[in-house]
């Protein structure tokens, strides 16, 4: 049971374009996967911390199967086998 | 003679032929700095009330600031105003590139444009000197053609050169000024100011620099520390190998890729017109600014049947959007031909492609048919129908006629309930980024003297992340993107002080953060500053001159009747977004309204917005009291 999570633009500078990683086949809640990640990719806690307040997004976005996480639930949105997360770097101007 | 500037304005008078040199005291520059602030301080001043922007009697500016040339990375944006035919408001816009550096080195600060000729000219400056040449040879040419034709006659392959096209003669109210092929200054319409006046360029030349920097060993090692660390900071790299296209992907899955003419956020085929497809596809290089290690913009070589010439760039992210999510296109071939009409003719990227996208939905919605578009079937995602249109926009031809008079303008000339599908903000076209998803930009579009414009505060996500940077202008707490309370206001308006300080500075809001690529923070601008100049300023001082223009320029407007009707946005952004990743979005109108009011307060406005007579003369703006309040006040 895998999910995929895909990281763009100034993440992929601190961690790989791309993460499989193992989950229970009863799903994980997004901030027990997103603990995981930090765990490994500690630099990654410039942008997303994980505390008592859940999973705080410092100008990042996380996206669910394209939606994005506050419409799904926010921090107790449960990640299922198969669901594919996207984390967006800090989106400014051009 | 100062440090770091000339203290030399050239005044030219187009109807007279007369050119003067006015010596401006260092008094001047210490309140308002350049650019903006020398614009907003010279078109106030001088400009009577409700003037016409396409009559002799606007001025157009051309404003470099106190430490334009200095060898720091993103000093270098040359700040060009004037009374918009667009929009009626105040207007300035700015370029990088190198004219700003070359306009300093040869003796003068400030252009200051007046009345109007009788036949086609140029103004020609070089070491000190100029005049006024004959330009009825160069009148209808395309910029890159006038460009080479000047410096062939001048002798001077080096000189830089800002022209018009074919469509600031034709008065296209968007029209734009571009410098050396492919650096655009313009949004407002700038250019339709310089075709009324008969004026297809302004050519600049040193051959020495005719200014000294107080510190110059300071300025080399500021300098070198950014050539060391920007790497560093994140984004950067992403920014220097992908340009602003590096946003269209992320964007697009954020949902707040303007798409459909802002009815949704996402586009299907986003994947063909990103930064990763312009690499892969028809880019042959990239390009940079004076003194600038990002190199953040692109050459491109289209293909087959579009083809483009690399001189004239390659289209940034604005572009990209504008002519391919907002009008449905996915063939970068197609984008990178728009993006060289526009720099070939003159005109502004953003506003014609909101315009395109415009008629494009009124075609699909029944308002508009083939009767009203000369026969023309307007489809979004056909490039080729998108295509023709722009060429008739910028020729003024046909249905283009009335598009040329910019979104607002044509959807009452249009009628038939057109205004609702017209996206601007006090006439001008919105920016390709979507408020429904980054609501302090919303604010910041609605607030703007300029009319909708994506520069004038930083993006929500920036106050997300509490930095150094951010805390150096006094902003210690997160927000959250999609808040609109106190702490939201409060950073967007800091945020538009420290960024209306840039635009006084001619700086690009690449290298000095809050940026994803901001690597100097606040108080390395203090030590370019003081090292230019010899002076002893501060962070305090300078913001204050920020905020100076910025109410100067409110003030203008308020002159001419604009009040808070006018700061709002389009009805769409208070609508459902249709589609994408954000789709059921929107921006909570009584929430809005609120956070507008209490804005109002924090900035010292009164309920019209306008600058309260206690701000005003807070900021030494006494002048502006009398003006706007008249003596009793």
């Amino acid at each position: 049971m895998t999910v995929v999570v895909r990281f763009y633009g100034a993440l992929r500078e601190i961690i790989s374009e791309k993460l499989e990683l193992d989950i229970p086949s009863s799903g994980v809640p997004l901030i027990d996967l997103f603990s995981e990640i930090l765990r490994k990719y500690p630099a990654l806690g410039e942008y997303i911390r994980v505390n008592e307040r859940g999973v705080e997004v410092r100008g990042v976005t996380i996206l669910v199967n394209g939606r994005h996480v506050v419409f799904l639930g926010g921090d107790k949105a449960v990640i299922r086998s198969g669901d594919v997360i996207d984390v967006l770097p800090p989106l400014h101007g051009g | 003679m100062p440090y770091a500037f000339t203290g030399k304005w050239l005044r030219v008078d187009l109807s007279t032929g007369s050119i003067r040199v006015e010596e401006v005291a260092e008094e001047v520059y210490r309140e308002y700095l350049g650019g903006r602030g020398l614009v907003a301080y010279i078109l106030f001043r001088e400009l009577k009330p409700r003037v016409d922007p396409l009559s002799p009697n606007n001025k157009l500016v051309f404003a470099t600031s106190i430490i334009t040339g200095v060898p720091v990375p993103g000093v270098n944006r040359i700040v060009v105003g004037a009374k918009s035919p667009l929009t009626g408001t105040y207007c300035e816009s700015e370029a990088g590139g190198y004219f700003a550096p070359e306009l300093k080195y040869t003796g003068f600060d400030v252009v200051i444009i007046e009345g109007k000729s009788e036949k086609p000219v140029y103004l020609w400056i070089k070491d000190g000197r100029a005049e006024l040449r004959e330009a009825k040879h160069l009148w209808g040419k395309l910029t890159r053609d006038a460009t080479d034709e000047i410096r062939r006659e001048l002798g001077e392959p080096l000189a830089r050169v800002a022209c018009i096209g074919p469509a600031g003669e034709k008065l296209v109210k968007f029209a734009n000024i571009v410098f050396d092929y492919r650096y655009a200054a313009g949004r407002g319409g700038l250019g339709a100011v310089m075709g009324f006046k008969m004026l297809k360029a302004v050519v600049v030349r040193a051959t020495k620099r005719s200014v000294q920097f107080y510190d110059e060993k300071k300025l080399v090692e500021l300098a070198r520390w950014f050539y060391e660390n920007w790497r560093k900071q994140p984004g950067a790299v992403s920014r220097s190998t992908y340009g602003t296209a590096e946003l269209v992907t992320p964007l697009n899955k954020d949902g707040t890729l303007p798409t459909l003419n802002f009815r949704g956020g996402s586009f299907e085929l986003a994947d063909e017109i990103s930064g990763e497809a312009l690499n892969k596809t028809i880019l042959v290089n990239r390009s940079t600014c004076f003194a600038c290690a990002i190199r953040c913009k692109p050459d491109v070589k289209a293909k087959h049947p579009y083809e483009t010439d690399p001189a004239y760039g390659g289209p940034e992210y604005e572009t990209i959007a504008a002519f391919g999510s907002l009008c449905g296109v996915s063939d970068l071939n197609a984008i990178a031909y728009a993006n060289q009409i526009c720099n070939a003719h003159g005109v502004d990227t953003i506003s014609a492609g909101v315009v395109v996208a415009f008629a494009i939905e009124l075609f699909e919605r029944g308002i508009i048919s083939e009767r009203d578009t000369d026969g023309l079937n307007l489809r979004f995602g056909d490039s080729e129908a998108v295509l023709r249109l722009l060429n008739m926009i910028v020729k003024r031809e046909g249905f283009g006629d009335i598009l040329a008079e910019g979104v607002k303008r044509a959807s009452e000339i249009i009628g038939r309930g057109a205004e609702k599908y017209a996206i601007h903000v006090k006439g001008r076209e919105a920016p390709m980024h979507e408020p429904r998803g980054k609501v302090g930009v919303g604010l910041a579009y609605a607030l703007s003297p300029i009319g909708a414009d994506h520069l004038q505060s930083p993006h929500d996500p920036s106050f997300e992340r509490v930095a150094e940077h951010l805390v150096a202008l006094g902003i210690t707490r997160p927000v959250k993107r999609l808040d609109l309370d106190y702490n939201k206001i409060r950073a967007v308006y800091y945020g538009m002080l420290w960024w209306s300080l840039l635009d006084c500075l001619g700086i690009c809001k690449f290298t000095f953060a809050p940026h994803s690529a901001g690597v100097y923070t606040p108080n390395h601008l203090v030590e370019v500053v003081n090292a230019a100049t010899g002076w002893n300023t501060s962070l305090w001082t300078l913001l204050k001159a920020g905020e100076r223009a910025l109410n100067l320029a409110r003030a203008f407007n308020a002159r001419e009747g604009f009040s808070s009707k006018d700061d709002t946005l389009p009805e769409r952004f208070f609508e459902e977004l249709e589609f994408g990743a954000r789709r059921g979005q929107r921006i909570a109108r009584g929430e809005f309204t609120k956070a507008l009011r209490l804005f109002y307060e924090i900035a010292g406005w009164d309920s019209e917005g306008r600058p309260t007579p206690a701000k005003l003369y807070e900021l030494g703006l006494d002048y502006a009291v009398r003006e706007i309040y008249g003596d009793k006040s």
